[in-house]
């Protein structure tokens, strides 16, 4: 069998519809795993009682499971927690969440390297701790974290295609789903792998412009 | 005399059939065409068949390989490696089996393959063994009662199931949800992620019979034949494999095998599978 | 000494685990007064000027500030107290991040809750007073040392503090900015700051405290006048401690 374009070209509207789920499914994950990492390094950070131990026992959990298992636990288990969540809605949960427990770790690293001097200056211009952590810690730690958290979110964007074990239509569900009818499995697994590719590779770069930015203040 | 010689001739000619009998299937054990080197130099059958298709292919409560496909497997192994030890078994799904076929990981697909015009571009087909139709599984109380009252909801199927092909292309504003495993789509029917699952009627008469709060619609659709695939272009083998089916035919293997694999009370529908010609429907 | 101290501590004590870093200390602060805190290192100069805004908690004692009694076993009373207290670390700690003029009007604006424009307007004519109003823009890693601690001040100041604490403010810079700094503080002074300050800069002491306090031991030893205190000192440890400075010297730049 021979390399198929026209056979590509048809499929290309599928493609795209997945690219797209992809897309819409990996942003809305990483904006929210940030978010969950910020939360939960400020709990780290600040020794919140109780609710820090619940952290590290969330992140060691995480880290020490697969992906896939969690995924379905989302997905088959939770309903019978009387948690029923939509196809997507499961999808965005089990990569933030998954994401989520990487991106505290690399935002904590990064508030490690904000030093007592600081906290004790911001204390005594009288911000509060949260404060603190918002105006100071927080920003100054995302600027050294940024390239691990860069890591997390292509990890992310490309663990998304996990999704397909549920069902989602997402890209990869596409190819595989394709792949399983019409058997086009080098033309359909070398468009995704390119359109993967593609993806990170725009991340990537909007990152090092993020960087760029984030970073002048270092800069004399 | 007459009458002794006439009872002599029949007890001869019984005697003679009988003798015919053991002949003709001797001479079809030799008759197997001779096993190509590509395949002997292995020195072990590698097959893939279904590990989630009761009674077809499935694992038993031990986690061994069981199911009428399975001991069809273990039968061409015997005949081809002469004994049922020379076998590697392997798990295949509906979605990876041709991939795992075609990239040589297995040798031969007998696992509930339908025959579809799609699949032929891309394997061969041996001759059909049985055929097999498909079915839907709802809800006890559901309100689907024939196909057509799936249209405006979601169906639950397998990624390269049959059935996913011919709602694509029969009934195309079917919403569907595919899943890669069985278990996966029969989770989903039950937590209500879909309206109802269709796949083969032969594996959804297991699971309705085992459950209570799940039926099966009753109406037949897809069907098509099975057989086993292989690899494009090695004629030789398909031919070898094409001869194996068929003495297993005419060695009522068939019946003595949905004996052992299934339960009484619903075995007619299989016998009929392997033994009768493929009904008409949708 | 006017009749009622703008910080008035009582009894305060403070222990690390095993390790009794301050004991039972009374000490008074007038307002528009300088306080100058020497000792030998670990002798707890910087715990107790912590203790007086509440980067170190006091485990006991009282603490009285403009006539009112600090809770301090309430971490909001601590806050509150800190937007009237301003301090001045050794290592200047600017936010790295901001640039010297957002360092001067973040808590401005949110504490004291002004206007941007006028927490803006305001910092340039502070960063004027000190030389540096062309400075505003720019990121602190572009500073000196000296001009960072300037700008720290000036960050303290902008928050109309009724005192500011500075702990060893020079000790980090290069002797030729020191004298900058040092002028930013005798300025304060003669504006009538309240300030207290820990240092080793005995000209600085002379020169500017109303009150020079010598500590040994997280105990305060002996206080007076810099008159009297430099020229008479009454205990063997004091003396001991002020030859020891004089005969090394480099401190001394006044
Ligand atoms: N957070 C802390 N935990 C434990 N011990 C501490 C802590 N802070 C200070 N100490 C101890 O308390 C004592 C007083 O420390 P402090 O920093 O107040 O001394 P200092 O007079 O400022 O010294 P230096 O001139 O070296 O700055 C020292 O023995 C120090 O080791
Ligand atoms: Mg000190």
């Amino acid at each position: 069998m021979e390399f198929d374009l026209a056979y590509l070209a048809n499929q290309w509207p599928a493609l795209m519809r997945g690219l797209w789920l992809t897309i819409q499914v990996s942003a809305l994950s990483i904006v929210m795993s940030v978010t969950v990492g910020l939360c939960g390094a400020a709990i780290r950070v600040l020794q919140v009682p109780v609710v820090d131990k619940i952290v590290v026992g969330y992140v060691e959990f995480i880290r020490n499971t697969p992906l896939l298992a969690q995924l379905f636990f989302i997905f088959y288990g939770l309903p019978g927690l009387g948690l029923k969540l939509s196809l997507f809605w499961s999808g965005v949960l089990s990569l933030t969440l998954w994401a989520g427990a990487y991106q505290i770790e690399n935002i904590r690293g990064g508030l490690e390297t904000v030093g007592k001097g600081l906290r004790e200056a911001a204390f005594s211009l009288g911000l509060s701790p949260w404060r603190f952590f918002r105006l100071i810690a927080a920003p100054m730690a995302v600027r050294v974290g940024l390239p691990s958290m860069l890591n997390t979110s292509i990890s992310l964007l490309k663990n998304s295609s996990y999704l397909q074990a549920i069902g989602l239509a997402e890209l990869t569900f596409v190819a595989i789903d394709r792949i399983s009818m019409d058997f086009r499995t080098v033309e359909m697994f070398a468009a995704i792998c390119v359109i993967y590719l593609a993806l990170v590779l725009t991340l990537s770069f909007f990152a090092s412009r993020l960087e760029y930015r984030l970073n002048t203040p270092f800069r004399t | 005399m007459t009458h002794l010689h006439a009872t002599r001739l029949g007890a001869l000619s019984t005697l003679a059939t009988a003798a015919l009998m053991t002949a003709i299937s001797g001479a079809q054990a030799q008759s197997l065409p001779p096993l190509p080197d590509s395949i002997k130099s292995a020195g072990l059958l590698k097959a893939g068949v279904r590990c989630d298709q009761p009674p077809y292919g499935y694992k038993d409560e031990t986690g061994k390989f069981a199911g009428v496909e399975t001991d069809m497997a273990i039968q061409i192994a015997t005949w081809a490696f002469g004994s049922a030890d020379k076998i590697e078994l392997t798990c295949v799904t509906a979605e990876n089996r041709i991939p795992q076929l075609n990239g040589k990981k297995v040798d031969l697909l007998i696992a509930t393959l339908g025959v579809t015009p799609e699949r032929a571009r891309v394997v061969d087909f041996s001759k059909p063994y049985r055929w097999g139709g498909s079915d839907m599984l709802v809800a006890k109380d559901s309100p689907i009662k024939k196909l057509d009252d799936v249209a405006g909801k979601t169906v639950i199927m397998l990624k390269g199931s049959t059935q996913a092909k011919w709602f694509e292309d029969t009934m195309p504003k079917v919403e569907s949800l595919r899943l890669n495993t069985a278990s996966d789509a029969l989770q989903s029917l039950k937590q209500g992620r879909g309206d109802a699952y269709t796949h083969d009627a032969a594996t959804l008469i297991v699971i309705a019979a085992k459950d209570p709060s799940l039926r099966l619609v009753g109406e037949s659709f897809a069907v098509s034949d099975a057989a086993v695939g292989v690899r494009k272009n090695e004629a030789a083998w398909l031919a070898y494999v094409d001869a194996a089916l068929d003495r297993m035919k005419a060695e009522g293997l068939y019946a003595k095998w949905v004996d052992k694999w299934v339960p009484a009370d619903i075995r007619p529908f299989y016998t009929d599978a392997f033994t009768k010609p493929k009904p008409t429907a949708r | 000494m006017s009749a009622q101290p703008l910080i008035s501590l009582r009894g305060i004590g403070k222990r690390f685990g095993a390790h009794q870093a301050l004991r039972d200390i009374d000490l008074d602060v007038a307002p528009g007064s300088v306080l100058v805190l020497i000792g030998p290192s670990g002798s707890g100069k910087s715990t107790l000027i912590r203790c007086i805004n509440g980067l170190v908690r006091p485990d006991e004692g009282s603490l009285t500030v403009a006539g009112k009694a600090v809770d301090i076993h309430k971490e909001s009373a601590w806050q509150a107290l800190r937007t009237e207290i301003g301090m001045v670390f050794q290592d200047y700690a600017l936010f790295p991040h901001l640039s010297v003029l957002r360092n001067m009007t973040l808590t401005p604006q949110r504490r004291r809750k002004l206007p941007r424009a006028q927490a803006e307007e305001q910092a340039r004519a502070l960063l004027a007073k000190v030389g540096l109003a062309h400075k505003a823009e720019d990121y602190p890693s572009a500073l000196s040392g000296g001009q960072q601690q300037r700008v720290a001040i000036v960050r303290a100041l902008a928050m109309q503090p009724k005192a500011i604490l500075f702990d060893e403010p020079t000790s980090a810079l290069d002797p030729e900015t020191i004298t900058g700094v040092l002028d930013v503080m005798r300025d304060l002074a003669r504006e009538g700051t309240t300030m207290v300050v820990v240092t080793h800069e005995m000209g600085f002491a002379r020169e500017v405290a109303d009150r020079v306090v010598f500590m040994a031991d997280g105990q305060i030893v002996e206080q007076g006048p810099p008159g009297t205190f430099f020229a008479a000192p009454q205990h063997e440890r004091t003396r001991a401690f002020l030859s020891n400075i004089r005969s090394f010297g480099a401190a001394d730049h006044a």
